[in-house]
């Protein structure tokens, strides 16, 4: 093995066990080693997409296209990022192509699979998740978006029969103990729901799913936690100029409202409207440390359930 | 394998680099203290910290500067058209708006590029004196200005 493969290796392993900075770090030290690397550079676009870095995955991205344009890897890469960009067509164009270069890769599968998902085709997302696993049976990340879809899609008993599958192949896959945490809490098994939460939040604290997971077990033991659950919830769903647009319009809204009742000499009643303001802005300030803080206390304190 | 490989988005480290902030104190200073703080700290932020999307940011902040003074005349030609006395205070709302939409629009852009920047252990400060002090001490003097000519409220 030479001493790319091994720095590769170590940096996939490093992805897996949740700190994809480590990784970034060792694919950093191989393309300054060889900077021509096209999997590398596609590997590096990938793991700087799970950290958001969307500027620097699409400048790797593009790099491994240019260095290997028939490359499966480099072409899912870029179509990942095409996605987190939100150019579905140009994503959809690179998938094909990543499919036709390699017919046997589950990888642009689940891209096409994901984005059939956004389009609001998911029958057609689980006929390809279908087809991947029909590829490759034992790939849990595969397994994992299978489960979550049906998840999704309201199919409880077969989204847990996938999660189980995956669980069966890795002990300790995160997203589909999440997708078994979501399960047990359709059926209002807090404690199991929780365990599952826990155990991967205590792998990795910034696993999304699992954040997503303890924050809706809060919801329903939290009334007031949980009306802010919900709202990041929607706002999260809104994308980035999906939550100024709500937010200047509720600005709007509340100015024109205050204006509006002091004109009309409702002093009061306008008063009010500065309180619920000024309560709604401490509300949505402060909720989202105090969330943290709850979950990382229960994080620090893991004890899961003997039989877990 | 010792070479380096420098990613786009990673700090390039500069002299200005401990004069950067984190961006939600040019976002409070447009609450607080106005445009003409908020706008040119963006684009100062953006080059301290050297992020990867300063051209971008600064033509966002210089642009929007030019764009305030737009509307501004835009609202006036408007007022002074005739329209009643009380509607003059709902119609300047536009303006607060597009002073936020720019704010956010910045803070959103520069978020990603400073946790980078602090990652990497870049310098900055902490800008609540400076959001304070201009919100307290200086919006009333530049306010004052608006008395040397309306335009100046674009600023504010």
């Amino acid at each position: 093995m030479n001493l790319t493969n091994l720095f590769v290796g170590q940096a996939v392993r490093r992805l897996e066990a949740g700190d994809p900075q480590g990784a970034i770090e060792l694919f950093k030290k191989v393309l300054g080693h060889d900077p021509n690397d096209a999997s590398v550079h596609a590997l590096l676009a990938l793991t700087l997409l799970s950290t958001k870095r969307l500027h620097a995955a699409e400048l790797e991205a593009g790099l491994a296209l240019q260095l290997e344009p028939m490359s499966g890897l480099a072409l899912t890469a870029a179509a990942r990022v095409a996605i987190a960009r939100n150019q579905l067509s140009r994503a959809g164009e690179l998938a094909a192509r990543a499919v036709a270069a390699d017919p046997e890769d589950a990888a642009p599968l689940r891209i096409q699979a994901t984005l059939s998902t956004m389009r609001g085709q998911p029958d057609v997302a689980v006929k390809l998740l279908r087809r991947a696993r029909g590829i490759e049976p034992e790939n849990t990340h595969v397994l994992g978006d299978l489960a979550e879809l049906l998840l999704g899609m309201g199919k409880v008993e077969e989204a847990e029969e996938v999660a189980r599958d995956a669980l069966s192949i890795e002990a300790a896959h995160a997203d589909s103990l999440v997708v078994m945490g979501h399960v047990f809490l359709k059926r209002g098994d807090l404690d199991a729901a929780h365990d599952q939460a826990v155990w991967v939040l205590s792998h990795n604290p910034d696993h999304e799913g699992a954040l997503h997971l303890i924050a809706a077990i809060k919801a329903r033991r939290n009334p007031v936690l949980g009306l802010w659950w919900r709202y990041h919830t929607w706002m999260s769903e809104l994308g980035q100029t999906g939550v100024v647009v709500v937010l200047l319009g509720a600005y709007f809204v509340y100015r024109v409202v205050a204006l509006a009742t002091e004109d009309l000499g409702y002093e009061q009643l306008s008063n009010g409207v500065e309180v619920a303001w000024l309560g709604i802005c401490a509300f949505t300030w402060f909720g989202p440390a105090i969330f943290r803080r709850m979950v990382n206390r229960e994080v620090g304190r893991v004890e899961l359930d003997p039989e877990f | 394998m010792s070479s380096t490989y420098t990613l786009p988005d990673e700090p390039k480290p500069s002299t200005l680099s401990r004069m950067s902030t984190d961006p939600v104190w040019p976002l409070l200073a447009m609450m607080f203290a106005g445009a003409w703080l908020s706008l040119p700290w963006f684009a100062f932020n953006a080059w301290a910290f050297g992020s990867p999307e300063r051209g971008r940011e600064t033509a966002i902040a210089l642009g929007g500067i030019a764009a305030l003074f737009m509307t501004l005349l835009m609202l006036l030609s408007v007022i002074g058209g005739g329209v009643p006395e009380w509607s003059v205070s709902y119609l300047l709302l536009l303006l607060t708006l597009e002073k936020l939409a720019l704010a956010y629009w910045l803070y959103h852009l520069q978020s990603p590029g400073f946790a980078m920047h602090t990652y990497f252990g870049g310098a900055s400060f902490n800008g609540l004196v400076l959001v304070l002090a201009a919100g307290f001490l200086l919006r009333p003097r530049v306010a004052e200005l608006i008395d040397v000519h309306v335009l100046f409220l674009a600023l504010l």
